[in-house]
Order: structure tokens, then sequence, then C-alpha cells
């Protein structure tokens, strides 16, 4: 008997095998680091133990209202985001030339967000785009104060955190089947009835997680901020950034980590027990439901329910004035405007960032507008610059070895929980996209603690593999959803064919989530590409990556030479999104060669 | 449910060496018995079926069959040999899946021909045998096509043909026609009964329509709540259900509650005594009889055969049959089929009828009451 349940639990921990690299490196780049850092919060400056470090945080009014500030900002842009991506996930989710949308969005979504913040620059500046042409048109005389305040700030996050908004709504969205809205309009709930009281509960999670995951970025934001705001905008990262680079003061960052940790993990838990993490994760974590959060969505169905009654009794009476005069209402009447309001959604995601191109061929010293033409000066002292070339090579580099790691630990990963029967799954999924949830600034300033004690400040490993525990999050998500779509029959049908499992994986399995894996490699080696962050601090002094390098100009002075390094940036990775995308188009509608 | 597992085989004495015999397998998922521990011998060359309710075990049982679910105790043979822990790929089946699983990437061509390339057999012959295959079942035309450009039907064929491609000795098929409309799946249903007399295979057939298992199967394995119920060739399981479920999962079944005696094959039920065969296994206590509704007759009878009169309260026609519901003086209802004709034409509601049945439509119901 105890044999048996040895072998048991043996067969069980070998199921798990495959999760055991990504939960070791998870461990020991991210969770220990991590704990021993913030452990550190409560050493003071004299070397002795207690809450000195928490006193002086909330102590000084300028922190509290640093800490007031990012709440702000996090809380304005999510609602924002939230807002402007809802109609268009809505309608990419939900007709077919909405879908073909996508590329629109993710080519931003990957965009470095250096880039988009430049952008902003340019438009919003006192000599920008947009005061320019007022003036010129002679609509104002003297230009507007547009940048360097909380308007800017909020809008370029905004811009920054669009696209992760609206693809983390159209996720869920795209698993609500047109049949419960047709199901519905059978029961007979129209428009607005079908929508309020169907898709709208349905798609909640969406929004929740896309509000979650937007705010907790936030948190950590300081580029923005930096460049866009004045003082008053100044966030708590900026005062660790401060506190770290002018005193090396571990403590006192430790402790506002600790705050923004505190606040993720509190947003964390509370969307956790409202929604369980499916929405974040893709994972299906059981029925069993809070009772809150069942209290909380059966008084929100209610009011969807009633406000749809309402809509759909002006509708009806609409509809019935409509017939009056012998107009016959068209299904989706209100297509144009959510058209059209969608069409200005997706600009104000794209638009911005090509004013960055005319820019990079000016001859003037600065970034203004309009542009006097034309030089390739930027071009040759930026991109030729030796230090601009081996920050673009490390990066690529860094990049690179970062999505091998990512893709090959994650991979096993996200089969291992979705195909076996590992105990704890939703917990360990969790813990597995715990990097991509918390603010980047946490396993930054940990990573730099832990590497300045083992040397290994400035070095390309150092590098690639916290860039590494980042990306897992994505491989495994990415991977595990094309698993969880993946019909395991497939599988068995070929293995009751007489396939072996390596020719299973190779010719049934492979073809069909090879196109997942190339993403998430793509993905975990853009994400590498653009990350600032964790660069600053682990890089050291000395060796820079392209966007710590792109920072660090920035901050001196935004010359066009940035908008020369954006504009190649972007010819790049619009070449990359565009192959892909390509790839994958090509894959999914023509067989692969798969003989012999 | 009954306690004892059917023995397979029962009195039918046919010598046929057993394809497959299962002994004592089970399958849980952790409290859940998915599968109590089963006894089944299939014959080579047979069709048998398993029918059940849903939840009643059919699909783990085809799984442990193929392979694909490892059973929690008991031994699985394949021509003599034990197979319980033999991976799938080595046990030269052939499986038809409920939603068929064509793989989508790849042609219909490339399909049927996986299992050939697996082998490593040479082209001429992989390309010979898929065109053969694919004219089985009368798809040849298809071959370049996706599986997502074909109806479900042509899927279906699809998905047979690559079952039998590589000429297993045994098929599974796990509800093949479950999402095909009426017509067409008794078109299905009449071609993979061809297919099985030409080929010769074994085929281990699951599903839930009693009709479908009626009129295709050698023997049905009845199954509920994870265990066999019965098993027998499809007369037996219809004219002499061992077990009051079996009586009224297949087909419809007037079952009469009955007091025995006096004496050996008689019973008072209805308000009459029936005479029937065989005598029930303790003395004193209720018996269930059943009577199916196309043994009727209706008149005086021959006066050896029971006579059950009451008024008719309805009257169907249901085509070449019709329906009568009678209601005995105790309040009994019995349904009755009667061929349609001038004599039942003539009936109506409301008037006293006799319904008469021979003393072997009268059946003692062994089993649970
Ligand atoms: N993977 C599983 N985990 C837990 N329980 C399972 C699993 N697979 C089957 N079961 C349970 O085992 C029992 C038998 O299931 P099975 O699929 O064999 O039924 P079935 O006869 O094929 O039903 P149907 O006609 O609906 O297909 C059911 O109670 C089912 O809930
Ligand atoms: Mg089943």
């Amino acid at each position: 008997m105890s044999r048996a349940a040895s072998t048991g639990e043996r067969r069980r921990l070998a199921e798990a095998m495959p999760l055991a690299p990504a939960l070791i490196l998870l461990l020991l780049v991210y969770v220990g680091p991590v704990l021993w850092f913030l452990a550190s919060s409560f050493v003071g400056n004299d070397g002795s133990i207690g809450l000195h470090n928490y006193v002086r945080l909330f102590g000084s009014a300028t922190y509290v209202t640093t800490i007031g500030t990012t709440l702000k900002l996090a809380g304005a842009t999510t609602l924002l985001c939230v807002l402007a991506g809802y109609p268009v996930a809505y309608l990419m989710a939900t007709t077919r030339a909405g879908s073909s949308l996508i590329l629109l969005v993710v080519l931003p979504f990957w965009t470095s967000y250096l880039v988009r913040t430049f952008a902003w620059i340019i438009l919003l500046g006192r000599n920008g785009t947009i005061n320019s042409t007022l003036i010129s048109l002679g609509l104002i005389e003297r230009p507007l104060e547009l940048s360097y305040n909380f308007f800017a700030v909020v809008t370029a996050m905004t811009h920054a955190m669009l696209p992760l908004a609206i693809l983390t709504m159209l996720s869920t969205m795209q698993n609500i089947g047109a049949h419960y809205g047709r199901a519905a309009s059978t029961l007979g709930a129209r428009g607005a009835q079908s929508f309020l009281r169907v898709y709208l509960p349905l798609s909640m999670p969406g929004v929740a997680a896309a509000a979650l995951m937007v705010f907790i970025i936030c948190l950590g934001f300081f580029v923005n901020p930096a460049l866009l705001g004045s003082r008053r905008e100044t966030v708590i990262t900026q005062i660790m950034i401060d506190q770290l680079s002018t005193s090396l003061d571990w403590g006192f960052a430790g402790a506002a980590c600790v705050l923004m940790l505190a606040v993720s993990l509190a947003i964390v838990a509370l969307y956790q027990s409202l929604f369980g993490m499916t929405a974040v994760t893709g994972m299906e974590t059981g029925r069993s439901q809070s009772s809150l959060r069942k209290s909380i969505s059966r008084g929100a169905l209610r009011l969807a329910g009633g406000l749809g009654q309402g809509l759909s009794g002006t509708g009806r009476r609409i509809e019935a004035a409509m017939g009056a005069i012998g107009l016959r209402p068209r299904s989706g009447g209100l297509r144009g405007p959510l058209a059209l309001l969608v069409g200005l959604i997706v600009a104000f995601l794209l638009v911005p960032v090509l004013f960055l191109i005319p820019v990079s061929f000016t001859t003037s010293s600065f970034m203004r507008w309009p542009p006097e033409f034309f030089t390739l000066r930027w071009y040759q002292t930026y991109l030729l610059h030796p230090i601009w070339v081996s920050a673009i090579l490390r990066s690529l580099l860094v990049g690179l070895g970062a999505a091998i790691i990512a893709t090959t630990v994650g991979t096993p990963a996200a089969f291992a929980l979705v195909r076996r029967r590992v105990p704890g799954k939703p917990a360990l999924m969790s813990f597995i996209i715990v990097p991509m949830i918390l603010p980047h600034m946490v396993l930054a300033i940990a990573l730099f603690s832990l590497y300045a004690q083992i040397g290994l400040v400035g070095s390309a490993f150092g590098l690639v593999i916290a860039h590494a525990v980042l990306a897992i999050p994505l491989v495994v998500i990415t991977v595990s959803s094309v698993l969880r779509n993946y019909d395991q029959r497939l599988d068995q049908a070929a293995s009751v064919m007489g396939a072996r499992p390596p020719r299973v994986f190779r010719t049934v399995t492979l073809p069909l989530i090879g196109t997942g894996m190339i993403s998430a490699f793509i993905f975990s080696f853009i994400s590498s590409f653009d990350e600032l962050t964790v660069s600053l601090f682990v890089t050291g002094g000395l060796t820079a990556t392209l966007p710590k390098q792109m920072w660090e100009d920035a901050i001196n002075q935004v010359s066009p030479g940035l908008a020369a390094v954006s504009t190649a940036i972007l010819v790049g990775l619009t070449v990359i999104l565009l192959a892909v995308a390509l790839y994958q188009r090509r894959a999914g509608s023509t067989a692969i060669e798969l003989r012999g | 449910m009954t306690s004892l597992p059917a023995k397979a085989d029962a009195g039918s004495g046919d010598a046929a060496p057993a394809k497959l015999s299962v002994a004592g397998v089970e399958k849980r998922y952790g409290s859940v018995v998915a599968l109590a521990p089963t006894d089944l011998e299939v014959r080579s060359g047979e069709f048998l079926t398993l029918l059940g309710p849903s939840g009643s075990g059919k699909t783990t049982l085809l799984m442990t069959i193929a392979g694909l679910a490892l059973p929690d105790g008991g031994r699985i043979v394949i021509d003599g040999r034990d197979t319980t822990y033999t991976p799938v790929y080595d046990r030269d089946i052939g499986m038809v899946f409920q939603n068929y699983a064509l793989f989508p990437h790849l042609d219909i061509f490339e399909n049927v021909a996986f299992s050939l390339r697996v082998r490593g057999l040479a082209e001429v012959e992989i390309t010979r045998r898929t065109h053969e295959a694919l004219s089985l079942v009368q798809l040849d035309h298809l071959a370049q096509r996706f599986p997502k450009e074909l109806s479900g039907g042509q899927q279906q064929r699809i998905a047979i043909a690559r079952a039998i491609v590589y000429q297993p000795s045994i098929i599974l098929m796990d509800e093949p026609l479950g999402a095909l409309d009426k017509r067409l799946r008794e078109q299905m249903q009449i071609e993979i009964k061809r297919l099985h007399r030409q080929l010769g295979v074994t085929i281990i057939y699951v599903t839930h329509d009693q009709e479908e298992a009626l009129s295709m199967s050698d023997r049905i394995c009845l199954m509920n709540n994870g265990g066999i119920v019965q098993l027998g060739q499809p007369a037996e399981l219809y004219f002499a259900p061992r077990s009051l479920f079996a009586a009224n999962f297949l087909g419809e079944a007037n079952i009469l509650t009955a007091q025995p005696g006096p004496g050996p094959g008689i019973a008072s039920a209805a308000g009459t005594s029936l005479r029937f065969d065989g005598s029930p296994s303790a003395g004193g206590e209720t018996i269930s009889l059943l009577i199916r509704p196309e043994c009727f007759s209706l008149g005086m009878g021959d006066g050896t055969a029971n006579r059950l009169s009451g008024r008719l309260a309805d009257i169907t026609m249901l085509g070449p049959m019709t329906r009568l519901d009678v209601v005995c003086a105790d309040g009994t209802v019995l349904i009755a089929k009667i061929p349609t004709g001038r004599a039942v034409t003539e009936l109506v509601a409301g008037c006293e009828i006799n319904l008469n049945c021979s003393r072997q439509d009268v059946i003692l119901v062994g089993g649970d009451t």
C-alpha cells in the first residue's frame, strides 16, 4: 500500500519535472533576491533593525505626495486605457474587419515605449507639432503648455499601455462565442440588452485583467513622468533611482519597494478573489467562486440587465418610429459610429510615432516641428558611433540569449501545466507569471543588490538571465494558450495509428503549435530588446543596452539623434512583426510539407 | 447496479477465438469510479456495441482498451498477448474519434496516409493503399482537400478510412455518428456494417442510441454506473433482460409488478392472472414481468394465451404500427403496438378491448426490483 503510494507520488513528481527548470530559475533569480532585498528594508543606515526606513518614507510629506502622485497617474491611465481599449477589443473580437486590426495594435504594443515617449515630446513640446500647427493656422498666438504636466504624462502613459489593455481584453472576448449573442437574441434580447446582459458580463474578467496589468505596470513607470512631467509628477520609482544613484541607500529603496509590492499584491489578491487568474493566465482554475465574487457579479448582472432593459426600451421606440416613417432598422446600426471611434483610437495609437521619422532628418539640433530638411547627420553620428553600435549589438545578443533561455525553459513548463496532472496548477501558474505582473523595478533593484555582491554587475550573463526570467511568463502564457486550444485527441489519433511519442511531437504537435513557439520566442526577444528598468541597474555604470543608452541620452538632452535611433528601431521591428504575421498566415492556411 | 459483472460469451457456444479479453479492468479518477472491475471477451470479427447512458463508462472502457488511459487494475489481452501496459502505438488498433480528430494541417490524403508513413512503407504502396481506403469510403475525389473543407459526414468517412487503412484487426469507434443527423446516421450505419463485413475486422462500437445498437451489433454490452449490466445478442437483451434497467433501456416496455402463484409459472397482475415461462427464484415476494408492446394482439385469443382487458384510453397511428394506450381495471396502463389494419382503425377511444399475448411473451425480469 505504502509502496503504491510512494510510486504514485514519484509519478506525480515525474509529471511535474518539466516545470523544474523554470521554477528553479524563478526561485534563484527572482524570489530569492527579491525577498533578500526586501528584508534589507528593515535594516537602517546604522545597521539597526527596525522600521526606520518606513518612518522616513511615510514621515516626509514629499514622499507621501509622491506615492499619491504615483497612484493617481496609474489610476487615471488605467481608467483611460480600459475605456478606450474596450471598443477596439470589442470590434476586433466581433467582426471580421475588426480582426484584421490586430497587427495595428500589436505593432505599437511591441514598439519601444522610449520611442513612443519621444514621439510625445515632439507632439506636445513648446515648439512641438501641435503648437506649431495651431499657431500656423492662426488659432493661437502663444504656444500652449501641453507638456511638463499631468495631462502630458497621462496621455503618454495611456498611449504606452493601451495596446496591452486591448490585447488582454481581446483574449477574453475572443473566447466569447458569437453563439451567446445569437442565443440571447433568440431569447428576445435586442442589441443593447444582449450586449449588457450577456457580452459585458462575460467580458468583465478581461476588462479587470487589463485594468490589473495596466495599473501595476504603471506603478513602476518612470520614463514618462521624467521626460514629460514637471516636478509635481515625480513618481516613487524616480525617488528610488535617485536614492540609489546618489546615496546607495538600499534600505530606503527597499522600503519603497515593499510599498510598491504591497500595493501590487493587494490588487492582485483582490482581482484573484473576484475573477480568479483565468483572464491573466488563460488557465482555467476550477469552478469554485468566492462568495464575494458571486455577490458582486450578481449585483453587476442585475445592474447591467436593468440598464439593458432601459436602453432596449428606447431602442424599441426608435425602431417603431423608424418603422412608422418607412425606414427599416438595420442590424448593427451602431457599427458605423463604433468603427469611427475605433478608427480614431487606433490612429491615436499609431500616428504619434510617425512624427519621429521626419524629425530624424532635420538639420536643426532640436526636436522641433516642423523639421528642417534634409540631413543624414543624425544617423551618422548616432547609429555609427561606437557607443551606440556596441549598445545595439549588446541588446541584440542579450535579447537572443534571453529569448533562447526563456523559450527552452518556458515551453516544457507550459506543457506540464496544460497536459500533465500536476498538483496545485493554478498556484504554479500564478507563481510563474509573477515577474510579469509585478513592477520590473522590484526585480531591478533586488538583482542589482545581489549582483553587486557576487560581482555580476555589468556582465552580459547577469542581464541575459534577468531578462530571461522576465520573459518566461510570456513564453508560458503564449505556448500554453496554444496548447489549450490544441485538441489532444489529435495526438491520441496519431499514436493509435502507430506513431511513437517523438514522432507524434514532430509530425503533429509541433507543426500545430510551432507558430505559437516562434511567437513566444520573438516576443521574448522584443521584450528584452526593449527592457530598460532592469538594464538600467544591473548593467552598472559603463556598459549600456540600447534602451539604456537612449534613456541616458534623453535625460541629458532630447536631440533629433534619438528620433533617428527610434526610426531605425521602428523599421526593424515592423519588418520582424510583418514577417511573423506573414509566416503565421501562411502556416495557418496552407499545409506544411511534412512528408516522411 | 447489478453486483455481478456479466460473464462474457454467455451460452452462445461459439468456438471462435477471443480476439480481445478484458479481465477485471478498472479505472478511477480520484474518488470517481469511472469503470468498476470489468470482464469482457470479444471474438474475432465480431461487432460489439458498448451501450449505456451518459457517464456509464463506455469511453473509459474504450480508452483503456486502446491504451490511451492506463487502467488502475486488471488485464487486457489482445490475440493472447498481454497488452495492458503496451504503449498505444504498438497495439494494432484503429480508432475513430467522436469529433473525428482529423489533422487540420494535413490534407485528406496525408491524413489517411499518416499511419502508413509512420510504418515506413514505400511511396507506391502508400499511394495505392491510401487511394484504396479512400475509395472504400467513396471519397477518393476529395484527397487534396483539407479537413475543414469537408462536411461532417465526409469528415466522418475520412476518419473511418484513416482507421482502416493500415488494416488493424480491432477498430474502436466512440460514438462515431453522434454529430450526424438522423438520415446521414442511418446511411453511415449501413456503410459501417458493409465495411465490417467486407474487411472482417473486429469492431467495438460505442453508442448511447439503443436503436443503433440493436440494428448493428452482433452482441451488445449494456453498461450502467461504470459496470457491465448485461452482455448478449440484441434479441437476448431485448427479450430476456436480466434487470429492470435493461428492460427499460432497450425499446419500450410494459413492466408489471406481479404476485407469484398460485403454482409455478403463474402470477397475478393487472387484475388478471398471467402465465409465463420460468420460475422466480424465491417465492412470496413480488416479481416483475415484461411484455413488449408489439407482443400483444387484439381479439379473443385462442384460450391458451394470456388475456388482459381494459379501456382504450388513447390510440395513435405511428405508420405501419398503431399504438394503443389501455387502462386496466386496477389502473395499470399498458402500451400495445398492433400492425395498422382494418381491425385497428375501427377502434375508438373509450371502448373496452382485450389484449392477448402468449405465455412466451410474458418475460420474467430477473434481477433488481
Ligand atoms: N478525466 C476524468 N476525470 C474525472 N472523471 C472522469 C474523467 N473521465 C471520465 N470521468 C468520469 O467517469 C465516468 C465515466 O465516464 P465516460 O466518459 O467513460 O462515460 P461515457 O459512458 O463515455 O459517457 P458519454 O455517453 O456521455 O460519452 C463519468 O462519471 C465521468 O464523469
Ligand atoms: Mg463517451
